[in-house]
């Protein structure tokens, strides 16, 4: 239980000391999550919208920051030991396919809190944006920390095979999954209706929504919300473990040098 | 003694589209706890795929492999535990200085007291100073026995080396495989994999020369080199070659006698006869300078052994 654990914080202490010399990561904590908010509440401060709207979207960036975060950590993680042909070595030390991809998330779950003490902390100085339910609130970061999960489950699936092809996945998957569940908009507002049954079964549709409630717009269904939450991350877990066996029989997952 | 590796009827196929790559074809070979075992042959030979199999990331279609009896697939991560890999192609992961690098390493191995071990083997591989140094920024000399030290981290049992020394300069090989040398004196066993031949021979206890995937040969270096000798030569360097080729001819076990200026060249069935070569040698005319038996360099051994495309992998020894 304790080398699991150490194990499992090891791909933690791996992304926080890297942070500090990888320009990369460093921007996507301190620098994008700021453009991003200030883009598109200056842009919604500048239509004149109802202030429920604004808060819509900082709940929203919020959200899909938490979604991609974890997701991106788990593929990222995993990209860079690639590039730094120290893949193998990963693989040939004790972790757990599911270690790796906790300790990964793990990472993410850190970089999520910090950016969004921020932006809680940025947008009540500018915006006077105040958290009403906390409750409703924490639920759904933690379904969206989960669907960012279950997406990195799927990406490293890729992952094991595509190598840094699969990289881009980290960043296609939470963007076409913020389009799809409406992050920034009400879906039956902009979907045709016969979308709409489609769309509510993504476990992101429905997270987005209840964290939408909180500002009087979203239509939460917590039955559907906890469904598809399971079993899309059961078919996640089932397809990662498919495609590291498969990766593993087929000497794709990785290479000595 | 128990075998710290074995290796039983291996096969392993790779598929590209229809094509299929036989990468390893009824491989078998065992290492002995505490030997440095040496595993050569041409790229592409199967060398990298059996390492794989050996540490776990990637399974064979038949056969086993096992590392203190344990089943490399199936207790994959109990062999882990007690097994390291250093690859001489290998970088160290991004971003982290030497010690950061390292400490991540011992989380990997669940380390104790990894501060205290992690100390020891960077002084002990001359790179304590360093040790604040971003490892990608270290010298391919530096980045090698860094390497080691994570190879060493977790005390294993088998140390796996894929070309400790490829793109090392001489001194940097030299100090490698110095480390190599104490390492067997600490009893690890060592399963080694080079193109240097010098290398192999100077390290390696035993070797298997591996070859379009199957193990063609095994046994130490003298015994490989004794079985590609097809004929002993003795060279002499002399004054007189005229008389010394004449006195040689017709003495029992000498089968031919080549000249050359100032050199002459006797093919006998044994070097037992070497002795009574020197007492005829002793009353041929004129001066002798030198009197050696020709050994085949472990190159030509390994050229020889590899050019048996195909060769059944019953080892020699």
């Amino acid at each position: 239980m304790i080398d699991s654990v150490s194990r499992t914080l090891s791909q933690v202490y791996k992304s926080l000391h890297s942070l500090r010399r990888n320009t990369f990561r460093l921007a996507d904590v301190l620098v994008w999550p700021m453009i991003f908010l200030f883009t598109l509440t200056f842009f919604v401060t500048y239509l004149g919208s109802d202030q429920s709207y604004l808060y819509m979207i900082i709940l929203g960036m919020m959200g899909w920051r938490v979604m991609y975060f974890l997701n991106l950590e788990m593929v990222g993680s995993f990209t860079e030991e690639h590039w730094a042909k120290s893949l193998a070595y990963l693989f040939a030390s004790p972790i757990s396919r599911m270690e790796f991809a906790v300790g990964s998330a793990l990472s993410g779950v850190l970089k999520s809190i910090f950016v969004l003490i921020l932006y809680l902390i940025l947008t009540y100085f500018i915006y006077n944006f105040v958290i009403l339910d906390w409750g409703t609130f924490l639920l759904g970061m933690l379904f969206l920390g989960i669907s960012g999960f279950t997406m990195g489950l799927f990406a490293l699936g890729f992952a094991y095979f595509m190598k840094e092809e699969a990289f881009n996945l980290s960043f296609i998957l939470p963007d076409v999954l913020a389009l799809l569940s409406g992050v920034y908009f009400s879906i039956s507002a902009v979907y045709p209706a016969w979308m709409l049954p489609y769309i509510r079964l993504l476990p992101t549709t429905q997270a987005f929504e209840l964290l939408k409630s909180t500002v009087g717009l979203g239509q939460p269904d917590m039955p559907m919300l906890f469904a598809t939450t399971a079993v899309w991350l059961a078919a996640g877990y089932w397809f990662n473990v498919y495609m590291y066996e498969t990766a593993r029989k087929r000497g794709k997952l990785a290479r000595l040098g | 003694m128990e075998d710290a590796i074995s290796v039983a009827n291996i096969f392993k196929d790779y598929r590209s589209g229809k094509q299929v790559v036989h990468a390893l074809s009824d491989a078998s070979m065992s290492v002995k706890e505490g030997e440095i075992f040496g595993l050569l042959g041409p790229n592409g030979a199967g060398k990298t795929t059996l390492i794989s199999m050996l540490i776990g990331i990637l399974r064979p279609d038949s056969g086993t492999a096992k590392i203190f009896g344990r089943d490399c697939s199936s207790e994959s991560r109990a062999v882990q535990s007690s097994i390291n890999v250093v690859s001489g192609f290998s970088g160290p992961p991004p971003s982290l200085s030497v010690e950061e690098a390292l400490t991540y390493y011992s989380m990997l191995y669940s380390v104790k007291e990894p501060k205290k071990k992690m100390h020891a083997l960077l002084k002990q591989m001359g790179l304590y100073d360093s040790r604040n140094w971003v490892a990608d920024d270290l010298s391919s000399g530096m980045r090698q026995r860094y390497l080691i030290c994570k190879g060493l981290l977790n005390d294993p049992k088998l140390l796996i080396l894929d070309e400790p020394t490829v793109g090392l300069d001489v001194e940097s090989a030299i100090e490698v495989r110095k480390i190599i040398k104490g390492l067997r004196v600490e009893g690890r066993t060592i399963l080694l994999t080079t193109h240097n031949m010098f290398e192999a021979e100077e390290l390696c206890d035993r070797i298997a020369f591996i070859n379009h995937g199957r193990i063609v040969a095994v046994g130490t270096p003298e015994h490989l080199k004794g079985s590609i000798i097809s004929q002993r030569t003795i060279e002499i360097h002399c004054s007189e070659e005229k008389c010394v080729a004449e006195g040689l001819k017709g003495l029992k076990g000498v089968k031919a006698v080549i000249k050359s200026p100032q050199i002459v060249h006797v093919n006998v069935d044994s070097y037992t006869r070497t002795k009574e070569i020197l007492l005829a040698l002793s009353r041929c005319g004129g001066q002798i300078f030198s009197v050696s038996e020709l050994e085949p360099t472990f190159e030509e051994v390994y050229l020889k052994m590899i050019s048996h495309k195909g060769a059944k992998g019953e080892g020699h020894d």
